[in-house]
C-alpha cells in the first residue's frame, strides 16, 4: 500500500490468525432452560444488593438486584422461574462473588416494559432509563455506561467514537450485530450524540468486514463518519482505536474523556437504544460460540446462562481432551476451570480449545531480542516490567508504568523464549495497587 | 661523585614527602570522623549476616541504632538470646523478652497435596504470587496453602522446605525473621511466640469461611464448631470469624491438649515438633 493511501493505524500490535469461523453464521436464539446464575456483580463498581429472596418468583426482566451508587448497575432476570438460592458463584473473571441462582419455570414469562420516545425524553430521564436497563459496556470492560456518557463538566466532549473493530481472534458477535442490526446501532449511536452533544461521530471497523461497514455506511445520514482501520490486533483497545481515528494520544493513567473523546462498543450501543426506547433491560447479548463446540455460530443467549447448558444445547464438546475453554477471545479471554460459569453482559465468546491448539510450553531466559518492546501497543518495555517484578522491584514497576498496560498478549503472542509477560505484568499491576491501599 | 641533579631531584621529593605528610597529618586530627567505639563492638557481636530482619539495612546500621538508644538489645532476630545477652550486658541494658519462649514461623494450613482440592489446571509461571494475584489461584479454597513455595525461596536461612505440598518450617533454623509471612499472598504464615516447655500446637487453618462452605472445599478445614473452645485449655482457643484462633500467650508447659486435639471433627488441631523433638528426629 502507497504511503498516501495508508490508512490510519497505531504503532505495534501484531496479526494473528483470525479464525473467524463464525463469520457467515446468523443470530440464533438460544431458548433460556434449566437454571440460570447471575452473578449481582457484573460491572466495575459497587456490586448490586439483591431485592429478591430465596423463594420469590420472579419474571425476566424484573430487577433482582439493587444498583448500589452512582457507579453501580442493577441486575435483572432473564428469564422466569423461582430464586433457589443467593450465594457464591464463580464468575467468570475467576472469583468468587454473590449471584442469584434462578430454577426456570420454562415459561419464560416476562415483565412490562416501559416504552418511550427518547425525543421526548431529557438528557438526565435518557442516563436514568440507560442506568435502569443495567447497561454497561459490552466490549470486555463492564464500565457502567451511565457513568461514561455523564463525564465531569470541565471534561469538554467533542467526539463520540462507536467500537465495531472487534480485533479479537475468532470473535464475530459484533460483526454479525452490525450486519443484522444496524438500524437500532445507528439510532443508539445517534441518540448519545446527542445527549454527549458532540459535533464528530466515528465508527470504527477493521477493514477485513467491509459490508458491516458498508451497511453502517449507506444507512447513517452524514452524521456518521465511518472508518475502515488495518486488520491489527489490538486495533479495538480503545487508545489505540482513538489514536487511530482522531490522531489524539490518551494520556498515561488517563482517560478517553481527557482528550474529549467517549467511546462506545457496537453491542452496547444497540443494548443502549433498547433500553431508552423500548425499556427493555440488558438481559441477553449475543455470544460466539466457537472453537471445538459442536454446531458453532453466533447465538442469542440470556445472561446467566451456564456454559454448559450453553454448550448442550449445541450438542456438546466434541470426543478427546478439551484443553481449554475461555470466555472471551483466544487473546484476551478468562480461561475457565470447568463448565459452570455463567454468560455475563460482558461474554463476547465462548472458545473451546483442543489440546493442539493450547499447548503450554515452558519458558526459556529472555534473549533481550525486543520483539516485545516493537509490538506493545502502549509503548512499554514488557521485558523490563517482567524483570522487576519477578526480582520483586515493585518500585521500579510503577516507574515503567506498568499500570498503563492493557493486558492484550501481544508481548506474550511474540516472544521467542515462551515468557508469560502479560502474567508477570498483571501480577505487577495487582502488586502496586496492593502497595497504594 | 654527586652531580646537582641527584641533590635537585632528592630535595624535591623530600620536599613533596614533608608536604604530604604534613597534609594527612592535618587530615588525622582535623578531619577525623568520630565512631562510636560502641558500636564497634556491638557489631562484632553481631552475626554479620546484613540480612535486614530486624527492620535495618545491614548489622552496622542495626549497631548504630543500638547504640543510639533507637533499637533494643534484642532486634537481631538470627542472633536469638546469646546475642541479645551479649548486647544487653556490653549496655548495662535488661533483655526485655521472657526467657524460656521463642519466636517462630507457624504455618496455618494442614492440606496437603491430595487434600488440596484444585479447580482448572494452572500452567502459568510457578510462584504463590504470580497465580493469586493474576488468576485468584486454582483452589476451590480462597484462603489455604496454594503449594509453589515462595516461602521457602523467600526463607533466607534455608528453614523452610515444601514437603507433599505444604511449608515445613524447621524450628531450629527459623528466626522468625518475617521475610516467609511478608512473601505469602494469603496470610496462611504467623510468627508467633511459644513457650519452649509446652506443647507445640496449632489451629491448621486459616478459612474464614463458613462452617458449611469449608465442609464442600476441604476435608480439613477449621469449621467453626467451637468444639475446641470448651474441651481444650482455657481461654486458648476462640472462634472468632468462622476460624479458632489460638492465644499463645495464654498456656505453659501444663496446658493438656489431648482433647482438643481428639475431639476436632475435622482434624485441624494439629501438633508439630518444637526444636528439640525436631533435633531428635534428625
Amino acid at each position: 500500500m502507497s504511503l498516501l493511501t495508508k490508512k490510519p493505524s497505531f504503532v505495534g500490535g501484531i496479526h494473528p490468525a483470525d479464525n473467524k469461523l463464525t463469520r457467515d453464521s446468523e443470530i440464533k436464539d438460544i431458548a433460556p432452560s434449566g437454571t440460570l446464575v447471575i452473578p449481582l456483580s457484573q460491572h466495575i463498581g459497587a456490586p448490586a444488593k439483591p431485592v429478591v429472596e430465596e423463594g420469590d418468583n420472579v419474571k425476566r426482566g424484573q430487577k433482582i438486584g439493587e444498583a448500589q451508587g452512582f457507579v453501580s448497575s442493577p441486575v435483572h432476570a432473564s428469564s422466569s422461574g423461582e430464586v433457589t438460592k443467593i450465594g457464591k458463584f464463580r464468575h467468570p473473571s475467576g472469583n468468587e462473588v454473590k449471584g442469584v441462582k434462578i430454577d426456570l419455570d420454562g415459561e419464560d414469562k416476562s415483565v412490562d416494559f416501559k416504552e418511550a420516545d427518547p425525543g421526548e425524553l431529557s438528557t438526565e430521564e435518557i442516563l436514568e432509563r440507560i442506568q435502569g436497563a443495567g447497561i454497561v459496556g459490552m466490549g470486555g470492560a463492564a464500565f457502567p455506561t451511565h457513568v461514561k456518557l455523564s463525564p465531569p463538566e470541565e471534561k469538554d466532549i467533542d467526539t463520540l467514537v462507536i467500537n465495531g473493530a472487534e480485533c479479537e481472534p475468532y470473535l464475530t458477535s459484533d460483526f454479525r450485530l452490525t450486519l443484522e442490526e444496524p438500524e437500532k446501532i445507528i439510532k443508539g449511536t445517534e441518540l448519545i450524540a446527542d445527549v454527549l452533544e458532540v459535533d464528530k461521530v466515528y465508527f470504527g471497523i477493521e477493514d477485513n468486514k467491509p459490508e458491516a461497514a458498508e451497511e453502517i455506511r449507506s444507512r447513517a445520514s452524514g452524521s456518521i463518519e465511518v472508518v475502515e482501520l488495518p486488520t491489527k490486533y489490538p486495533q479495538g483497545w480503545e487508545k489505540t482505536l482513538i489514536q487511530a481515528l482522531t490522531g489524539r494520544e490518551v494520556p498515561v493513567d488517563g482517560l478517553p474523556l481527557d482528550i474529549g473523546v467517549v467511546v462506545q462498543n457496537v453491542a452496547t450501543v444497540k443494548a443502549i437504544w433498547d433500553g431508552v426506547r423500548f425499556g427493555v433491560p440488558l438481559t441477553e447479548r449475543v455470544v460466539t460460540a466457537t472453537g471445538t463446540i459442536r454446531n458453532p455460530g453466533n447465538y442469542r443467549v440470556r445472561i446467566g446462562t451456564r456454559g454448559k447448558e450453553l454448550i448442550d444445547q449445541l450438542g456438546g464438546l466434541p470426543e478427546g481432551r478439551t484443553a481449554k475453554l475461555i470466555d472471551g477471545g483466544p487473546m484476551m479471554g478468562d480461561t475457565q476451570p470447568d463448565q459452570s460459569t455463567p454468560v455475563v453482559k460482558s461474554t463476547s465468546g465462548l472458545l473451546a480449545l483442543g489440546e493442539e491448539a493450547a499447548v503450554a510450553r515452558d519458558s526459556s531466559p529472555c534473549i533481550r531480542c525486543g520483539k516485545c518492546v516493537d509490538v506493545c501497543p502502549a509503548n512499554l518495555l514488557p521485558t523490563s516490567i517482567y524483570k522487576s517484578v519477578e526480582s520483586g522491584d515493585i518500585e521500579k514497576a510503577e516507574e515503567l508504568n506498568t499500570t498503563a498496560c492493557c493486558e492484550c498478549g501481544s508481548c506474550t503472542y511474540v516472544c521467542p523464549s515462551e515468557i508469560p509477560l502479560v502474567q508477570w505484568i498483571v501480577q505487577g499491576k495487582s502488586e502496586i495497587e496492593k502497595r497504594k491501599e | 661523585m654527586f652531580g646537582p641533579v641527584v641533590i635537585i631531584s632528592a630535595s624535591t621529593m623530600a620536599g613533596l614527602g614533608l608536604l604530604f605528610a604534613g597534609l594527612l597529618g592535618f587530615a588525622h586530627t582535623k578531619l577525623k570522623v568520630e565512631e562510636d567505639p560502641e558500636v564497634t563492638e556491638i557489631e562484632d557481636i553481631l552475626p554479620g549476616l546484613d540480612c535486614g530482619a530486624c527492620g535495618y539495612p545491614g548489622c552496622h546500621q542495626l549497631a548504630k541504632g543500638v547504640a543510639e538508644g533507637e533499637a533494643p538489645p534484642d532486634s537481631c532476630v538470627p542472633g536469638g538470646e546469646e546475642v541479645a545477652e551479649n548486647i544487653a550486658d556490653l549496655l548495662g541494658l535488661e533483655v526485655s523478652s521472657e526467657p524460656g519462649r521463642m519466636k517462630l514461623a507457624v504455618v496455618h494450613c494442614g492440606a496437603g497435596n491430595e487434600e488440596k482440592k484444585r479447580v482448572g489446571q494452572y500452567e502459568g509461571v510457578e510462584s504463590c504470587r504470580t497465580a493469586e494475584l493474576t488468576t485468584g489461584g486454582n483452589m476451590k479454597c480462597e484462603y489455604g496453602c496454594l503449594g509453589y513455595g515462595d516461602c521457602a525461596r523467600a526463607c533466607p536461612f534455608d528453614a523452610i522446605e515444601m514437603v507433599n505440598g505444604l511449608p515445613k518450617i524447621d524450628p531450629d533454623a527459623c528466626t522468625a525473621c518475617g521475610e516467609c509471612v511478608e512473601t505469602c499472598p494469603r496470610d496462611i504464615i504467623v510468627i508467633e511466640e511459644l513457650d519452649l516447655e509446652g506443647d507445640f500446637v496449632k489451629v491448621a487453618c486459616n478459612s474464614k469461611d463458613e462452617g458449611s462452605a469449608v465442609r464442600e472445599k476441604c476435608d480439613v478445614g477449621c469449621i467453626a464448631c467451637g468444639l475446641c473452645e470448651q474441651v481444650g485449655p482455657e481461654e486458648v482457643f476462640s472462634v472468632e470469624g468462622n476460624l479458632s484462633r489460638m492465644n499463645y500467650s495464654e498456656y505453659g508447659e501444663d496446658a493438656d491438649f489431648d482433647m482438643a486435639i481428639d475431639k476436632c471433627p475435622t482434624g485441624c488441631i494439629v501438633l508439630f515438633p518444637s526444636p528439640e523433638e525436631a533435633s531428635e528426629t534428625d
